[in-house]
């Protein structure tokens, strides 16, 4: 390392200091698309960067298609980035300014796959101790030591009395936890995460995923998370990384993307939003803005430059909505019930607004209006987070 | 989004730029794989052009100009063309009705029809042959017997091109069924009963739905059946040669039986067999490219319901029944009779009486045959085990890798494909005849010779096993910190195993039958069982020889029921 580039590097690891375990700086990853035919390229990762606090996890959210689990493989080398750093625990894993890149089978990472990529041709036990036989022989510990290991790691994930089972032999859930117990077996600095729970059923979804959360906050293992599953990342994540179009649109913490979406993308993708187009009319001190939307004018605070004139979109969740019986003369928010659904734990309605637009709301199991119903949004204007519109 | 780069382009990368004096063993071994598979097919080739189009170190056509010349010219392009015409035109309706009856219908005794209709794959086409040669001989043969009892007494004469055609299209109905069979087998059955239900008749169906569905199994199968019948050489050879009737196979055989061999004019028709049937694969190739998307092979036991055959059941029973009588049990009992015979008689009462062992014990202890045993036993093991591994490292480079040129690989694996058995022959014998390396006159150059022409079955074997290995099993290992070697030897050694011992057990059958590359590469003491065999029949042994044919058959059909067990767990389509 040599030069103005090495210094880029050393700076991102001292910057880094005690609490980040992982940086990942400028990424970029293209793959040629349709085959050898065309060469059309496609940039599945285009410039993400984040930094992950040791002993947390971290989640990459997004759709398909997204640059996610690229991203996640370009961690694990089994993709070669085009561009960018990934340091992880200080040692530099890629810096294509500086010609390195790791191979795979020397970073020392544990990761599970969406499809566990348990051995079948091995039983519980020599999956697990795979990782460890594989190390040149200077370096493999003691067969006491092995064995040691390996039973401390099978009695985390529960297996202990699974160990010679052939590995097909077991069910989803418990393939799951060995993948997870193979991973951890080496003490790895970094788990990464393959959308992990999306091939178990939804009730062992739930369970594993309280069981992971208290596995890494037990073990204090930093973790990457990828997931396209909204209620995964918001319930497991210490932080969120929503991608879209392999770019990152939003970092925060889970209430943070929740409440205050930075984009239309991070609204729309997190949970059901209501959108109202408008444009900002006046621009007053400390964010203050006033926006003007075609059912009526909202006084609100935003956190992007949005100087007046500025098209933006007003976000409402459902539940932060409540349906009030209209009062004479009222012509702010009004609308009218389309059509109302119990659906357990709330009772949703669909109103029809003036302007032709539908909004949802949810409400309480007690509140139950007829269609035909005309109503009155009541929100309260600091719920309502304002997003960079059309 | 293409997520299965990396792995190799990366390793591939650091290699260059980090330990550039020290390559791993990845790159050591699979380049080593490539060389030998270049060094096995293109070897071969370049010698047999330049044996052919050189003279003294210039260029020259003269043995284009003598192969082109000859005055048979013409009359052995008809032949050429009328045996293999004739031969698709027999094997394929054949072939296909027997797969449609057993994989689509209801008709009784479907097993065993199975059974027996893939038995003649296993008998070498030396035996085949000779094995008609014994049932239709005119005074002895027990089907010009019964012939003899119908009314005006009709005769046959298999030295004749549809003799040829008679012998040839039976050896390779078994190919066609399996083919057929295959897409019979993949085809969704409620296309035939929605035709049924709106009230065609079983033969309209047959006809307007079911073979339209399968055309591309169906044109893959003529190609198939007819380059085979080009590539052909024991039915021409003993049928064809003694009446005068000339093929390209039996042209070369006799350019090189001549003294002194004429290895120019070989190598002239060699090569013009070898553009013909090159055409014919690249056909064949582009068809499979086209169809293989709508084909779905696979291990699952997926059983389509069946079409009932109702009042067309009995028919189809007494087709079945004639076809296995005819093709499999009168010429395997023909020969099970012969071999228990002191000299080659007419069957009778008498005869069967004084049945006795000698013949079995001939080939038990006599040096020759017991020789010639252990050279097949020793070259067909030989060459599956040495052609599994190199295909199992040449599989995962074409399959898993993206490293550039891939494709060439499997190209390169495929060209042995369009060489028949006696041009690679040819093309060793100048080889080895040039090249100072001592070989020629050991089982070394029948080794080299096998490892050529089934490379590609090996290699077919062990891809579509690698595709099998889900790529994530073998990235967590690199994950787990192996290294691409120890992952290779510990996750998809083990797991390819099954695909493998399937192909290694096809390919010593195929080894075992081989005669159209042995005939011209084998030297007194190296003879191989199917050499044998022609030498006893040139010899006049009858009644060894069928010993001998009985007991190969017997050891070769325990090989194929094997292998079939093994092939349907893991889902392969073999092709003989």
């Amino acid at each position: 390392m040599t030069g103005s580039t090495a210094r880029t590097v050393v700076e991102a690891e001292s910057t880094t200091g005690d609490g980040t375990a992982v940086v990942v700086e400028s990424l970029v990853k293209t793959f040629e698309d349709g085959g050898s035919s065309s060469r059309k390229q496609f940039t599945a990762v285009d410039g993400v960067s984040f930094i992950v606090e040791r002993g947390t996890m971290f989640t990459l959210l997004g759709p398909s298609g997204c640059g996610k689990t690229t991203t996640l493989r370009c961690i694990a080398g089994l993709e070669t980035p085009d561009q960018g750093t990934i340091i992880v625990d200080g040692r530099t894993f890629t810096s294509t300014t500086n010609g390195i890149n790791l191979p795979v089978n020397q970073r020392g990472l544990g990761m599970v796959f969406q499809s566990y990529a348990i051995w079948p041709h091995l039983d519980v036990y020599q999956n697990v101790a795979f990782p460890i036989k594989a190390l040149p022989r200077k370096r493999r510990p003691s067969s006491r030591e092995t064995r040691a290991r390996i039973e401390r790691v099978l009695d985390v994930v529960q297996l202990s009395d699974l160990e010679n089972r052939p590995a097909t032999d077991l069910s989803g859930g418990q393939q799951q936890r060995l993948a997870l117990a193979r991973a951890l077996v080496m003490e790895p600095p970094l788990l990464l995460l393959d959308e992990p729970l999306s091939n178990l059923d939804a009730k062992l979804r739930e369970e594993m995923r309280f069981e992971l959360k208290r596995l890494q906050r037990e073990l204090g293992i930093t973790t990457v998370y990828v997931t396209h599953d909204q209620i995964e990342a918001l319930s497991m994540s210490k932080k969120i990384a929503v991608m879209n179009g392999g770019k990152i649109e939003q970092i925060g913490r889970p209430r943070e993307i929740y409440d205050k979406p930075a984009s239309r993308f991070v609204a729309g993708f997190i949970g059901i939003s209501n959108l109202f187009a408008g444009v900002v009319s006046t621009a007053g001190p400390d964010n203050a803005r006033v926006v003007e939307t075609d059912l009526g004018t909202l006084r609100v605070r935003v956190f992007a430059d949005m100087p007046r004139g500025t098209q933006v979109l007003a976000v409402v969740r459902p539940e932060q909505i409540e349906l009030d019986t209209v009062s004479d003369g009222e012509t702010e928010w009004v609308g009218s019930v389309r059509a109302r659904a119990f659906v357990g734990d709330a009772v949703e309605h669909m109103v029809r607004m003036r302007n032709g637009a539908d909004v949802r709301v949810k409400s309480s199991p007690t509140v139950s209006i007829p269609p035909g119903t005309k109503v009155q949004l009541r929100f309260a204007e600091e719920d309502c987070t304002v997003v960079p519109g059309a | 989004m293409s997520t299965r780069l990396g792995e190799t382009e990366q390793t591939f990368a650091v290699v260059s730029r980090r330990t550039r004096l020290r390559p791993t063993s990845k790159v050591v071994v699979l380049t080593g794989v490539v060389m030998i598979f270049a060094f096995l097919t293109l070897v071969p080739l370049g010698f047999l052009l330049w044996q052919t189009f050189t003279e003294g170190g210039a260029l020259t056509f003269d043995a284009v100009a003598r192969a082109y010349s000859a005055d048979a010219l013409g009359g052995m392009a008809v032949s050429s063309v009328t045996f293999a015409v004739g031969t698709a035109v027999l094997a394929v309706p054949l072939g296909t009705v027997l797969a449609y009856l057993t994989m689509r219908t209801d008709m009784p005794f479907k097993g065993p029809l199975f059974v027996a209709a893939l038995t003649p794959l296993v008998i070498p086409g030396i035996l085949h042959t000779i094995a008609w040669i014994f049932l239709t001989s005119p005074r002895i043969g027990p089907l010009s017997q019964l012939l003899a009892m119908l009314p005006g007494s009709p005769t046959i004469d298999i030295f004749s091109i549809w003799g040829m055609i008679w012998v040839e299209g039976l050896h390779l109905t078994p190919l066609v069924f399996l083919l057929m069979a295959a897409a019979f087998r993949s085809m969704d059955p409620s296309l035939e009963e929605v035709a049924l239900a709106s009230g065609a008749s079983l033969p309209r169906v047959f006809t307007r739905i079911t073979l339209p569905l399968v055309k591309p199994a169906l044109f893959a199968s003529i190609l198939i059946t007819g380059i085979r019948a080009l590539e052909a050489f024991e039915v021409p050879a003993l049928l064809g040669i003694p009446r005068g009737i000339w093929v390209f196979t039996s042209r070369i055989w006799r350019a090189l039986e001549r003294v002194p061999s004429d290895f120019g004019l070989a190598g002239a028709f060699a090569i013009s067999l070898l553009v013909i049937t090159s055409v014919l694969v690249f056909l064949y190739a582009r068809l499979g490219k086209r169809s293989q998307r709508y084909q779905t092979v696979t291990g699952k036991g997926f059983r389509p319901r069946v079409v009932s055959l109702g009042r067309w059941k009995g028919p189809a029973v007494i087709f079945a029944i004639s076809y296995v009588t005819v093709a499999v049990v009168l010429p395997l009992l023909n020969l099970l009779y012969i071999s228990t015979q002191r000299f080659y008689a007419q069957p009778s009462l008498e005869t069967i009486a004084n049945a006795t062992f000698d013949n079995y014990r001939y080939t038990f202890t006599h040096p020759q045959v017991l020789r010639a045993f252990r050279n097949s036993m020793l070259l067909g093991i030989g060459a599956a085990t040495a052609l599994v591994l190199l295909t199992a490292v040449a599989s995962w480079l074409v399959v898993r890798s993206r490293a550039r040129g891939r494709s060439a690989v499997d190209h390169l694996a495929s060209i042995p494909l369009v060489i028949p058995g006696l041009v690679v022959g040819v093309a060793l014998l100048v080889v080895y005849l040039r090249v100072p390396v001592p070989i020629y006159g050991t089982l070394w150059i029948l080794f080299i010779a096998y490892l050529t022409r089934y490379l590609p079955y090996g290699m077919r074997y062990s891809s579509s096993s690698m595709y099998q290995v889900g790529s994530e099993l073998e990235e967590s290992a690199y994950v787990s910190g192996a290294s691409w070697w120890y992952t290779f030897r510990r996750v998809h050694l083990p797991l390819l195993v099954p695909g493998l011992v399937a192909g290694w057990i096809y390919i010593v059958i195929v080894s075992v039958r081989e005669l159209s590359s042995s005939i011209l590469l084998y030297s007194p003491g190296n003879e191989v069982l199917s050499v044998l065999i022609w030498e006893q029949w040139e010899n006049g042994q009858f009644t060894e020889l069928a010993a001998l044919g009985v007991v190969m058959v017997a050891i070769l059909m325990v090989l194929v029921a094997v292998v079939r067990r093994l092939g349907a767990r893991i889902g392969i389509r073999e092709i003989a």
